[in-house]
């Protein structure tokens, strides 16, 4: 469903505009109740079999959006249980970031084979004869499936001429990369979150909205009231996210009017990384590792460190783009708040690792900041004065599209050591990842420099984007082709 | 053939709302390989300063007929509807 604008995305963005709101005019907090009135007025349902439950969805999302737990559904506490501990102007979390608000789940059969209207009780029933544990039969001139003795292998489907037999899935689960997603005893999502690494896929694919993370825009908007500095660095994922008018040149205006102090772009860190991460190949790669991973994607390492302990050490440590960014931005701004803007979810997380808290003090999604912009009014139009990003080169740009970072590192290499052959594999979701991270293991990626990222496509399709992949990697190309510096180590900060 | 002119708003509220998903999807029209027997062009736009956005974003205007609180589905029976007028 991504790059489709559902009645679940309508939700969760009118969610962030009116927390945003709230926090802006400073309300009172029993006001909050107010606000799923707002989001779902009437007293007709339109999403689900009664708007009582639709307000009660909406207001545990508020409370995730204001980076409040889910209230437990059998004990008596208002929507604003909570409210005071949160309302500071510094980051508030605690765990976990990603949530299953269970009474919005459906309770989505777990895997199963099934025969779909299309079975025609043919002759030759090819089901009955490839099923190794004897679960088709044909019943009523048609194939049933004993899901007791299924064992899922999927043979039936492949041998039915009709295409009759379908593998279905939930949504949350296939979307999830690291087999996260179980059940509770009332079969519906629940989260393991040993496994769990943040990418947030399951909540950008779950088509009845039960899926939700964290969100720090209320204690962003409190800081920025507080009248402390607070530095926006922005992603080079950005590029397209607010609109067409949203041009590169002018986000940096739009977000100075917002009330950012100054803006700094992640692709000079990217160009940093990639510079690090070239060098760190170069020393490291055959002698002291078998194959150099980029650590860019937090996701992508958490997976690589909880899934394949034995490799983990092959995960580059080279700061992350969002962290070398930061720590720029703690040398010129030393007293000032720094807020990563970015398409991600995980990076709310690494942002709470020890050695990282100090100089990311808040992480907001693209999604988040343009709820923060429609609750303020503010709009990108011709008049919207330009104000261009100069410091980064076309390889920090790209990193935000599959294929980016590891291009930006062989270039970065081949400045070094211009006949240099890199042998590069990379994957993007999770999934492939770890059959990549399975062959690497086995030792078939050995001299390599592999690439991961959780997403499909890359940042681009972050669970915290605005448009649709491809336009985003569209106009990542453009402005990345229109860098005046090409390769990483031309950067000043190189 | 017959040429259909779709402007979309795309101010923060109309992006908000998914004025860039109705571009999309309308631009995935071209995309068809079955001829429709007409041709789009599509153009976003920024709205007129008087017009109110909280209540009916995104705005979006086929051959000058303004559309409020568009979808693609509404966007994609009016284009219907004019094609065959």
């Amino acid at each position: 469903m991504r790059g489709i604008y559902t009645p679940v995305t309508k939700i969760r963005r009118k969610v962030f505009t009116e927390v945003a709101r709230f926090a802006y005019e400073g309300k009172d907090f029993s006001e909050i109740d107010k606000i799923p009135y707002k989001i779902i007025p009437g007293e007709i349902a339109r999403y689900r079999d009664s708007v009582f439950k639709e307000r009660a969805i909406v207001g545990e999302r508020i409370r995730l959006a204001m980076g409040l737990n889910l209230r437990p559904i059998d004990q008596p506490a208002p929507l604003s249980e909570g409210i005071e501990a949160s309302a500071i102007d510094e980051t508030y979390y605690e765990p976990p970031l990603v949530n299953v608000i269970t009474f919005a789940c459906e309770a989505c059969p777990e895997t199963a084979y099934f025969v779909t209207n299309n079975c025609r009780g043919c002759l030759a029933h090819p089901c009955t004869a490839v099923c190794p544990v004897q679960a088709v039969s044909m019943v009523d001139g048609r194939s049933v499936i004993d899901k007791e003795k299924c064992i899922r292998c999927g043979r039936c489907k492949e041998a039915c001429p009709y295409d009759a037999i379908i593998r279905y899935e939930r949504p949350c689960a296939q979307a999830c990369g690291v087999d996260a997603i179980e059940s509770d005893e009332l079969g519906r999502a629940k989260i393991n979150h040993d496994k769990c690494v943040s990418c947030g896929m399951c909540l950008v694919n779950c088509p009845f909205a039960a899926i939700a993370d964290k969100s720090q825009i209320f204690q962003l908007i409190n800081a920025m009231k507080s009248g402390v500095k607070i530095i926006a660095e922005i992603a080079p994922a950005f590029v397209g996210q607010l609109g067409p008018m949203a041009t590169p040149e002018k986000i940096k205006s739009v977000l100075k009017e917002l009330g950012f102090d100054d803006v700094y772009e992640v692709a000079v860190g990217a160009d940093i990384g990639a510079a690090e991460e070239a060098e760190h190949f170069l020393n490291s790669v055959p002698d002291e590792l078998p194959f150099l991973a980029t650590s860019c994607c937090p996701s992508w390492a958490s997976m690589a460190k909880n899934f394949f302990p034995e490799i983990a050490h092959c995960v580059s440590t080279g700061l992350t783009p969002m962290v070398a960014t930061a720590r720029m931005i703690k040398k010129d701004y030393p007293d000032s708040k720094v807020v990563f803007i970015g398409p991600c979810s995980a990076k709310k997380l690494e942002a709470m690792r020890r050695s990282v808290r100090s100089d990311v003090d808040f992480v907001i999604t693209f999604e988040e900041l343009m709820g923060m912009m429609v609750a303020k009014g503010i709009n990108i139009d011709e008049q919207t004065i330009d104000d261009p990003f100069t410091d980064a080169t076309a390889a920090g740009r790209g990193y935000p599209v599959a294929g980016g970072v590891a291009e930006a590192i062989v270039n970065a290499i081949h400045v070094k050591k211009p006949d240099m052959n890199v042998p590069v594999d990379r994957a993007d979701s999770l999934s492939d990842c770890r059959k990549m991270l399975l062959l690497a293991k086995a030792g078939k990626r050995n001299g390599y420099l592999l690439e991961g990222m959780a997403c499909p496509g890359g940042c681009v399709g972050g669970a915290g984007t605005i448009i649709p992949t491809n336009k985003a990697s569209a106009a990542i190309k453009k402005y990345k082709d229109q860098s005046e510096k090409k390769n990483a180590t031309e950067s000043s900060f190189v | 053939m017959q040429k259909i002119i779709v402007k979309v708003c795309v101010c923060s509220n109309c992006v908000m709302a998914g004025a860039i998903d109705i571009i999309s999807s309308i631009e995935s029209l071209k995309k068809i390989k079955t001829p429709l027997g007409y041709s789009i062009k599509i153009t976003p736009t920024s709205c007129p300063k008087n017009l109110s956005h909280d209540l009916n974003s995104p705005v979006v205007w086929v051959n000058d007929d303004m559309m409020e609180n568009a979808t693609t589905q509404t966007v994609m029976a009016k284009i219907l509807a004019d094609q065959q007028a």
